[in-house]
């Protein structure tokens, strides 16, 4: 038979095989079948050598054609079956994408921590540096040295709590402000500090009492110091804390260790409308602040007429109440694991 | 301090309303703490006659009352009362009244009878406890106005917070002051001119000071006489209004001046002091009185008392004697006007236990200068409302006469400590209008010399305040200091915040809890381990006796957290708190920050992801040791320890070199009994300044280039060997060795009796060449060899 016609039958029936092919194993089948080593293209190829010099360049190119062709063909059959078995196999993978992710499990910083770290960071941003200070303390630093002598009628602001503690005058620190004396005493001016800590009431707890909570005092000492710097300073800090556009107002008020003395309260969040948390004023108390006395600089050895200063202190608690609407104070300390996880 | 509107508007002209006055004081420093309306439970009732009284036709309990209500009309009410007559003039609640507790009146049927409204007792008014029959106006009342008008309700209450240096404000005449100077008015001061009979007191009263350092001066009045009786409605109304409780005349008289005017005064049944003759002097130790509030005190030798010429009829400045007290009696009086030391009353105060209105107001320094204005003020009123006889002359005992203080005060000083320009011609004139004497000197400074009722007012500062007061703080600009010399947080402090986000990027909640603990806790944790030799620091007056210590430990407020946790079905705990403990050793006292780890439950409750496994000691202790790695700490070690308050055998001491670092392990069986805890609690509490100071700093290793190679290797050992001493050994033994992971540890079948398993996998690695098999082998077989000797250890097959 003309191997020219061969050639051509077998492409036909290649054809055929090869388009109805089922499976990726039939077509490595059909391609050893074909193109094997013992495959019939390869048969049809061998006897080529026995054709006369003018046709076997036309037998063998057509050979080789009908051979290209075929590899093509199969390759081309074969990539889709994989292509397609792929997809199979992408398909068994499908996720529940609505089913919950496996979440690391996370902790949280205490509220008051988180509180502490967002006044104190606005104040290193103006260049403050963070004091610290003890928290049993001596009636000197905690009264005496803040312009309060024994029986000061100002003493009874606070209700302290008293140590037992022979030939010592201890207490539990009732502000953060002894810090002030320990700082002023031990460097010299210029002082821009923020004093994060635990102080103590002997106060029963109640739903705005705690025997227990954090103040933050600021202090800065320097030359030319003036009230305008504080009111300065408070709204920069009231607006990064509670919002660019709250106002602030200060009130004269009167600290032993401060003169003039102030309140300063922030506009609340109702905007003046009036809620129960201002109690309708459209004003929330949330700091004390003032120039700091003379007679403090006395204590500590300044010189009050090169030196101003001012200072100021907050509760953590508040600051925290007010900012995030938590109703009780008694939650901070109660550390129920649904509070905690809320912030 | 409550005051009514009224009263102040009798001392100072106000033409502003009572809010606008109100946010005028608290915005210059008298801080109003609320004001209130007094009438705003009160609508539609006015004054009204009665014009005719009649059976009621279907009743003998009712009667029918015609009533003229002036302007208001007329009309008829069915009315209960039985104390009324007709030409009565009452009180009227018309149709769409309104009495406080929200009670409505209309007009409606009683008995078959309609009534227009209804006629009001004095308790339905609010003004006072009287319920036993309808209020009877005075006769010469007009009728058809409103009733608020009549009976003091159309009135403002203020009540302030005074703060301890304005004692001034302690009265309504140093309020108006505040007032008239921040109004630009006059204050005008109430009468006090007496009518004396010829009779002069000095002659009959002796009056004789022990003790002119706690009474440096002692102004007393007598009256003869005297009427005691109930006050005026006008007196009792604004007495009650400031808190007080009206007694009689003489006693309401004395409360009203020192409302007045901030001075505290006394009355005296003077026919009770014998002798006529007063005494102020220090008590006898042991001397005793009984005071007006009923109870006995024993006075000691601090105690300034009035006396008589044989007992104390008074604790001076603090409260008056049983045995003097103004009664209905009475007809002698001797008031007395006095000027206490504020610290011979404080400590008075306080060591009896007993303050009143009175030593309130001498603690924080009251006027010197106003003792005789007050008495003449009280005699003046009593003349009037007790019909008394006021004898000639005050009694005045005032040895060293008030030096009137001066004070220099640079007005180019104050604009510069506040920050503004303010022109001395305003500050000037805030002076002025405070009662203070302005005397210019020259271009730089003027003198201010102040009078006795601002004692406050001791240097230029207190000046500048009065100054920024009145200008207004709100005036002054805002603007910011140029800081120098900021230094950012330090080591410690950045440290610190890291270890934190550590310990919560773990998967830790922080907690907080109070600095107190329970001394009846210290049998069970005192003398061992960190807390040998620690005593603890008490507190001398604590709120709760379970809160009379300072804490030693965090780990018994962890311990509490997790039981009130567990109570409120909160599971799974992982909690932490970094805080202060306090405690004495050797004598010392220390405050030192503590790092307390308290894990119950699991990591997490058991979901369609994650099987719920629950915490054992090697959670804790994983805890512990991503802290001491996060460190770079490598060379830790534990130790047995013998807490009592730990399960005795899963708990340890961890130490990096020779220093403790703390311990951990599990809360006692028997404790965990106590607490009520069906779970298991593991605790740990790490001296975090020790680990800050232990810290090291990562420097750099070259990355090898060369694989490692894994051996892993089983082994047979007895159970009782820790683990930790084969991996010590398999560490000081093979070189080359880059880590060993204990990958299997097990006991149980299939093994000889009192043995356990152990493999280990190490990781060869050198970092200058590839390890051959032949080297590794032979590493292996020296800690093959090394365990066996050491340990009687037996290779297991793989």
């Amino acid at each position: 038979m003309d191997l020219i016609f061969q050639l051509e039958k077998l492409k036909e029936e290649a054809l055929a095989l090869i388009s109805t092919a089922q499976s990726e194993k039939e077509l490595e089948d059909l391609r050893v079948k074909f193109l094997g080593r013992k495959g019939e293209i390869t048969m049809i190829l061998r006897q080529i050598g026995k054709l006369s010099a003018e046709k076997k360049p036309i037998v063998g190119a057509k050979a080789n054609e009908v051979r290209d062709w075929l590899e093509t063909l199969i390759e081309d059959r074969l990539l889709r079956f994989k292509r397609s078995s792929f997809e199979e196999k992408l398909k068994s993978e499908l996720v529940d994408i609505t089913l919950p992710g496996r979440i690391p499990r996370r902790g949280r910083k205490h509220l008051i921590t988180q509180t502490i770290e967002e006044i104190v960071d606005i104040f290193l941003s103006l260049g403050y540096w963070v004091a610290e200070g003890p928290e049993v303390e001596t009636d000197y630093h905690n009264f005496t040295a803040l312009n309060m002598p024994p029986h000061h009628p100002a003493r009874s602001l606070w209700d302290t709590l008293y140590l037992k503690s022979p030939g010592e005058d201890l207490l539990l620190r009732t502000h953060t402000s002894p810090v002030q004396i320990r700082v002023m005493q031990k460097e010299k001016p210029p002082i821009f500090i923020v004093v994060p800590g635990k102080v103590y009431r002997r106060d029963v707890a109640d739903s705005s009492h705690l025997p227990v909570f954090h103040q933050i005092e600021g202090l800065a000492v320097d030359e030319g110091i003036t009230f305008a710097d504080l009111k300065g300073t408070l709204e920069f800090f009231s607006q990064r804390m509670f919002g660019a556009d709250k106002r602030v107002r200060f009130r004269p008020s009167y600290f032993p260790f401060t003169e003039p003395s102030a309140e300063v309260d922030v506009s609340c969040f109702c905007e003046g409308e009036g809620c129960r948390v201002c109690k309708g004023s459209g004003w929330l108390e949330i700091l004390g602040a003032g120039m700091v006395d003379p007679n403090v600089f006395d204590e500590v050895g300044y010189n009050n007429e090169e030196y101003t200063g001012f200072a100021f202190g907050m509760g953590v608690e508040r600051i925290a109440m007010l900012k995030y609407g938590v109703s009780d104070i008694r939650l901070f300390f109660d550390n129920d694991l649904r509070f905690l996880e809320q912030f | 301090m409550k005051i009514l509107f009224s009263w102040l508007k009798e001392f100072v002209e106000i033409e502003i309303s009572a809010e606008e006055l109100a946010e005028k004081l608290s915005l210059s420093g008298t801080a109003v703490e609320s004001l209130s309306y007094l009438g705003g439970d009160i609508r539609n009732v006015y004054t009204a006659r009665i014009v005719k009284i009649s059976p009621h036709p279907n009743t003998d309990q009712l009667f029918l009352c015609q009533m003229d209500a002036g302007s208001r009309g007329k009309m008829q009410v069915v009315c209960g009362a039985s104390n009324i007559k007709e030409g009565d003039i009452v009180p009227l609640a018309v149709t769409e009244a309104v009495l406080p507790g929200g009670i409505k009146i209309g007009r409606r049927e009683i008995r078959g009878v309609i009534s227009d409204g209804m006629l009001v007792s004095p308790a339905e008014l609010g003004i006072s406890e009287d319920s036993s029959g309808i209020m009877i106006l005075p006769s010469d009342t007009e009728v058809g106005i409103d009733i608020r008008k009549v009976v003091g309700m159309d009135d403002y209450l203020f009540e302030f917070e005074i703060m301890p240096n304005r004692s001034d404000c302690l009265g309504v005449i140093g309020i108006a002051r505040e007032i008239a100077a921040l109004l630009g008015k006059n204050l005008k001061l109430p009468p006090a001119e007496v009518q004396e009979t010829e009779e002069w007191a000095s002659e009959i009263v002796q009056v004789e000071i022990l003790s002119p350092n706690f009474c440096p001066r002692y102004s007393a009045r007598l009256l003869k006489e005297v009427k005691v009786r109930p006050s005026p409605y006008w007196l009792q109304f604004r007495l009650k209004a400031a808190g007080l409780r009206p007694i009689n005349n003489v006693v309401d008289v004395t409360n009203y001046v020192m409302l007045e005017t901030g001075q505290p005064l006394h009355a005296f049944d003077f026919s009770c002091i014998g002798g006529a003759k007063i005494v102020v002097r220090q008590a006898k130790d042991g001397e005793k009185i009984v005071a007006l509030d009923g109870r006995e005190y024993v006075l000691d030798n601090d105690t300034l008392v009035i006396a008589d010429e044989k007992e104390p009829v008074a604790i001076a400045g603090v409260m008056g004697g049983k045995n003097s007290e103004v009664n209905e009696n009475t007809t002698e009086v001797l008031l007395e006007s006095a000027h206490f030391s504020p610290i011979s009353i404080t400590k008075t105060s306080r060591r009896l236990s007993l303050s009143s209105e009175a030593s309130y107001r001498f603690e924080r320094g009251v006027s010197i200068e106003g003792t005789v204005y007050a008495a003449n003020r009280a005699a003046y009123l009593l003349a009037d409302l007790a019909s008394a006889k006021v004898c000639r002359g005050v009694v005045d005992f005032y040895p060293v006469p008030y030096q009137k203080r001066k004070i220099i005060f640079r007005p180019g000083r104050a604009s510069m400590v506040l920050g503004k320009k303010i022109s001395a011609e305003e500050m000037k004139r805030v002076f002025f209008s405070l009662g203070l004497q302005v005397e210019p000197k020259d271009e730089t400074y003027i003198e201010v010399t102040i009078p006795a009722f601002r004692p406050d007012l001791e240097r230029e500062i207190d000046l500048i305040e009065e100054v920024a007061r009145f200008h207004g703080y709100n005036e002054i600009p805002s603007t910011l200091p140029r800081i120098r010399g900021g230094r950012g947080l330090n080591s410690y402090q950045v440290w610190q915040r890291q270890l934190k986000e550590i310990l919560v990027g773990a998967g830790l909640m922080e907690v907080m809890n109070f600095s107190f603990f329970n001394p009846s806790l210290s049998k069970r944790l005192l003398g061992y381990g960190t807390f040998s030799g620690v005593e603890l620091v008490e507190i001398a007056n604590p709120i709760l006796i379970t809160e009379s210590a300072l804490r030693p430990t965090l780990i018994f407020g962890l311990i509490e957290t997790v039981k009130r946790n567990l109570s409120r079905n909160n599971e799974n705990l992982s909690l932490f708190e970094i805080g202060k403990v306090f405690f004495r050793k050797k004598g010392e006292r220390k405050e030192e920050e503590r790092l307390g780890i308290i894990l119950c439950g699991g990591w997490q409750e058991k979901d369609w992801a994650n099987d719920f496994r629950p915490f054992d000691f090697y959670d804790l202790k994983g805890v512990v040791e991503l802290i001491l790695k996060a460190n770079q700490l490598r060379k830790w070690k534990y130790k047995n320890s013998n807490y009592p308050f730990l399960h005795p055998f899963r708990q340890a001491e961890v130490y990096v070199g020779d220093r403790l670092l703390g311990f951990l392990g599990e809360l006692s069986p028997e404790l965990e009994e106590d607490f009520d805890f069906s779970n298991r609690v593991w605790l740990s509490e790490l001296d975090i300044q020790a680990i800050f100071e232990s810290r090291q700093t990562p420097y750099f290793k070259e990355i090898p280039r060369f694989p490692p190679a894994l051996f892993d290797l089983s082994f047979l050992v007895d159970k009782g060997i820790p683990v930790g001493d084969l991996l010590k050994t398999i560490e000081e033994t093979a070189d080359h060795l880059k880590k060993v992971i204990v990958f299997d540890v097990y006991e149980g079948r299939n093994l000889p009796e009192g043995k356990k398993s152990v493999a280990f996998r190490l990781y060869f690695q050198s970092a200058s060449k590839t390890l051959s098999d032949e080297m590794v082998g032979k590493e292996v077989e020296k800690v093959v060899h090394a365990l066996s000797s050491e340990f009687n250890a037996v290779l297991r097959k793989a």
